[in-house]
This record gives structure tokens, C-alpha cells and sequence, in this order.
């Protein structure tokens, strides 16, 4: 099996982005990366595309449209999707092309545009990334399949809202040093708190964001890695498992299972354990879902994830720091982007170009990417 | 019109005698006849043994409330219906989803005996969960 390297990274300003369409957002993503990694399209053998959700793109199939606009034609294109983990869904395909030996150059593409449609379209469209034969009858939402989860933490644990207010205000304050977060802005525990309840026991600013935006990265094999760059990121432990279709049919409503088993694999193939881990990114739709995540990868016991966050252990500076860029919470949350942007974040970190954001010394990095409310889950190691 | 959703999505299916089940106050549940494997929401395939010889049975649905969120921002469809109660009970060794008795978060508790009880409405068909 073929080394893959990440060579190149790129990211759109993320936000309310009404001044771009999907595939303008794509391009400068793209643009951004291919001058990173001081490339020309013409030395790209391969794209591979995330977009989630054709029914806000209102184009069946939305990657052709960025391929043209992109000016990947005649090359091969590949689009791919996993609800809100497509960007990872993007770099495991490309991994998979050069691992093969199929492809020695591949660009990955993550863009999603949100904000065009009315709310409660988009609300019902994410809501429908849960069973909709079975589960949307009752009038299900995102929010609400992660309220459910939060509840029943709270229940069996003693997890208080103010420990998944913090993991907001963690998230929101590293925003502050990202240029591309839809949110730069610090907020705190009681301004959480006291925002409008959207599903109980979750309050608005434990929800992230509707966002637009892209990001790019370009993998490489050993070889073609090496000409490229002198600070080329080893993609060495990848992960991927699933889960039922139906919340009420997991085995467990106060984890997402399919974490813990994909961050196996990661790292078994990383060899790597969890004191190498230097920086990391975890998806944090909503606040409950960042705590799960220390608890599903294994940085803590299950049930011990607010402490973690009260200890301050994810913080910059912390022993385990997590979402350095913001997060999905304040970054943004373009769904088909943002596996790509974890990615682009990770590989910054590992290169130490993170500028104020930066995690000392940081060689080992993973990124965590959940499908839905779990039906998948892409864990990605990497290494400096 | 009964839509079990609002918009057809068990209808078409080969399980559609839920629906008929929600119309006369029963809730199914199948049964693989070869492996005995249970399954709720109802399937009409067994992907355990992959035998498609299922039977259908009526649950008791009674049980505790495993948890619930009430929903202040409904998707399109339920935007009259805010905000829209959900839980989730373990009855008979299956888990059950549904629409709660009440709206007001102070009235449910994690935990407390529930009862599924199919309600039909003027626009949709759907599950309540009930107290005993």
C-alpha cells in the first residue's frame, strides 16, 4: 500500500457567504490550495468532491458543476457523501486512490452552501439525515437527536449545562485567532445559558451554525509528496465505522459507537495511543456532541467528559487541546466542508503554521468526523 | 388524509400494515420465524439470518422513558406543532419513539412509566406516549 501525504491545504472564508454560489465558495478554497502547494491543475490527476445535500445545491448531482467551474474537465471527478462526515468521507477516497496506486496527485473538495434556503427547508433537510421512514414522523430534527443524547447524559452522569456551555465558550474564544470562523466573537457561560432554548435541554449557542463555505487539501503519494513540499503531513491511521439508521436502535444514547470503533482502527494502523496524540479535532455539532467525543475516542472515562472540559484539558495550552480552529460550533459548519477544513486545520498545526492558535511542538494530530447523529464515523491520524 | 409522516414513507412498503396496526390501536413489531430475531421498528427482512419469513406481533408497549428533548424549531410540516415533544421508552425489550403526553419539559422525567399509544389525527398518524 502507497504512503498518502497531504501536500497542499486551502479554506474559503466561512460564514454567511450570500456573495458567493457553491461553486465560487469551491474555487477559493481550491485556488488557496493549489498556491500552497505551489501546484498547477495540470499536475492534479484526480478530484474528489463533498457535497451533502443536493436539495440546498438544487443540482442532483453538485460536484459537476464545481468540477467545470474549477476547470477539472476532462479529468476524473468522484463525488462522495456521508451526511455531515462527507468532507471525510472526500480525503479517505482520495487516500484510497493513492493508496492503490490509481492516482499520484488527488485534490479533495468540501464545499456546502446553507444559508440560501428558509430555515425551517434546512431544518428539515438536516432532519431528514435521520431515518425518515421511521423516525421523522414524530417531527425529529438535528438538534433534537443530539437533545435526546444530552438528556439522557445528563441523567445517567450528573453532565450539568454549564459543562456543555464551556465547551461553547472553549470553542468560540478559538475562533477568535481564526481568520475563516463564521463566529469571532467571545462569548460565556451564562450568555448560553440564557439564549433561546432550540431543543431541550439545548440552547441556541450549543447548536453550531448554518454555514457556507469550502476548503480544499491535496494528497499525494510518497513519491510526488516528496517533490512537492519539504513539510509534507503523513496520512497514517485512517478509521471508518457505522451505526443504525435509528437512534432508538443504538446500543447506547449517551455515546455514538461507531467513535470508539473507527479510533480504534485509526490508531491501531497509526500505532499510535492516545498520550501521542498531540492536537485534535472532534465534531462538535452541538456541544453535547464534543463532550461524547472525549469520551468515544477514549481521552476520558464514559460519563467523565464534563470534567474534562472543567479541567480545562482541551484548551490551547491544555494537555489534550481540541478544536483549535473554533470548531464546527463557531468556525461554521458547511456540512460537506467541514471534514476537509478538520483536515486543513490539522495539517496547519502539524506544519506550525497554526500563528496564535499554534499547539507547541505539535507532531501528532487526529480529526474525528460523524456522520448524522452517528450512523458514520471517519476518525483520520496524522503525523508531522 | 393519514400520513404516518406527513408525506408517504411506510406507506409503499411492505411493512405498511403498521400503518393499518397505528389505525386500529396496535403497535407491531416483527418476528424472524427462522432465527426469532425482534425487531422495532418493524422490518419485513431478517438481516441477521436473512430469512424474509417474518411474523407480526403486537407489542405491550409499556415502559420507562429512556429520555426526550422538546423541539422549539420544527422542521417544515410540524411548524404548527411547536414546541414538538419527543421520547423514547423500552418496552418488551425494543425501543420505542414518540410524540409525549405534554409539551412542558417540567412534566417529563427520565425514567417514568409510559405507555405507546397510536393516536390518529386529521393530518397524520402518530405514537404518543402516554403516563399508565
Amino acid at each position: 500500500m502507497n504512503k498518502a501525504a497531504i501536500v497542499g491545504v486551502g479554506h474559503s472564508k466561512f460564514g454567511v457567504r450570500r456573495d458567493a454560489s457553491l461553486r465560487e465558495l469551491a474555487f477559493e478554497a481550491v485556488r488557496e490550495c493549489l498556491s500552497d502547494a505551489n501546484l498547477s491543475l495540470s499536475e492534479i490527476d484526480a478530484s474528489v468532491t463533498g457535497v451533502c445535500i443536493s436539495e440546498l445545491a438544487r443540482e442532483v448531482n453538485p460536484s459537476f458543476p464545481i468540477a467545470d467551474y474549477i476547470g477539472m474537465n476532462p479529468k476524473p471527478d468522484f463525488r462522495v457523501a456521508s451526511a455531515c462526515a462527507t468532507g471525510s468521507a472526500a480525503i479517505r477516497t482520495a487516500w484510497m486512490g493513492i493508496s492503490s496506486g490509481l492516482y499520484d496527485v488527488v485534490l479533495v473538495i468540501g464545499a456546502e452552501k446553507m444559508t440560501e434556503s428558509p430555515t425551517p427547508v434546512v431544518t428539515e433537510v438536516m432532519g431528514r439525515g435521520g431515518d425518515v421512514q421511521w423516525e421523522y414522523a414524530y417531527g425529529t430534527t438535528f438538534p433534537g437527536y443530539y437533545a435526546m443524547m444530552a438528556n439522557r447524559h445528563m441523567h445517567e452522569f450528573g453532565t450539568t449545562h454549564e459543562q456543555l456551555a464551556m465547551v461553547a465558550v472553549k470553542n468560540h474564544r478559538n475562533a477568535l485567532d481564526n481568520p475563516y470562523a463564521q463566529f469571532r466573537k467571545e462569548i460565556n457561560v451564562e450568555k448560553v445559558l440564557g439564549s433561546p432554548m432550540v431543543a431541550y435541554p439545548l440552547t441556541l449557542f450549543d447548536c453550531c451554525p448554518l454555514t457556507d463555505g469550502a476548503a480544499a487539501v491535496i494528497l499525494a503519494s510518497e513519491e510526488k509528496a516528496r517533490k512537492i513540499t519539504d513539510t509534507p503531513i503523513w496520512l497514517v491511521g485512517l478509521g471508518l465505522a457505522t451505526d443504525s439508521h435509528t437512534l432508538s436502535n443504538r446500543e447506547t444514547l449517551v455515546g455514538i459507537p461507531a467513535s470508539t470503533i473507527a479510533f480504534k482502527q485509526a490508531s491501531k494502523m497509526a500505532k499510535v495511543t492516545h498520550k501521542d496524540i498531540d492536537v485534535v479535532e472532534v465534531h462538535d455539532c452541538f456541544t453535547i456532541a464534543e463532550i461524547m467525543a472525549y469520551e468515544d475516542l477514549g481521552f476520558c472515562e464514559k460519563g467523565e467528559g464534563g470534567k474534562l472540559i472543567e479541567e480545562g484539558v482541551t484548551e490551547i495550552g491544555g494537555e489534550i487541546p481540541v478544536n483549535t480552529d473554533g470548531g464546527l460550533k463557531a468556525k461554521g459548519h458547511p456540512v460537506g466542508a467541514t471534514g476537509v477544513s478538520q483536515t486543513v486545520e490539522i495539517t496547519k498545526q502539524l506544519r506550525g503554521e497554526a500563528g496564535k492558535r499554534q499547539v507547541e511542538g505539535a507532531e501528532v494530530g487526529l480529526s474525528h468526523n460523524v456522520g448524522s447523529s452517528g450512523q458514520s464515523v471517519f476518525v483520520h491520524i496524522y503525523r508531522r | 388524509m393519514e400520513d404516518f409522516a406527513r408525506f408517504s414513507a411506510v406507506k409503499d412498503s411492505k411493512v405498511a400494515k403498521f400503518i393499518e396496526g397505528l389505525k386500529e390501536g396496535k403497535i407491531y413489531y416483527s418476528k424472524c420465524r427462522k432465527c426469532n430475531a425482534k425487531y422495532y421498528p418493524p422490518v419485513s427482512d431478517c438481516k441477521k439470518c436473512y430469512s424474509d419469513d417474518m411474523e407480526f406481533l403486537e407489542l405491550n408497549p409499556v415502559g420507562e422513558l429512556l429520555t426526550f428533548t422538546m423541539i422549539h424549531y420544527p422542521p417544515a410540516r410540524f411548524e404548527n406543532d411547536a414546541p414538538v415533544s419527543i421520547g423514547i421508552i423500552e418496552a418488551e425489550g425494543v425501543k420505542i419513539m414518540g410524540n409525549l403526553f405534554t409539551k412542558d419539559s417540567k412534566e417529563v422525567k427520565i425514567g417514568m412509566k409510559l405507555k405507546a399509544v397510536p393516536k390518529v389525527y386529521e393530518d397524520r398518524i402518530t405514537i404518543v406516549l402516554e403516563k399508565v
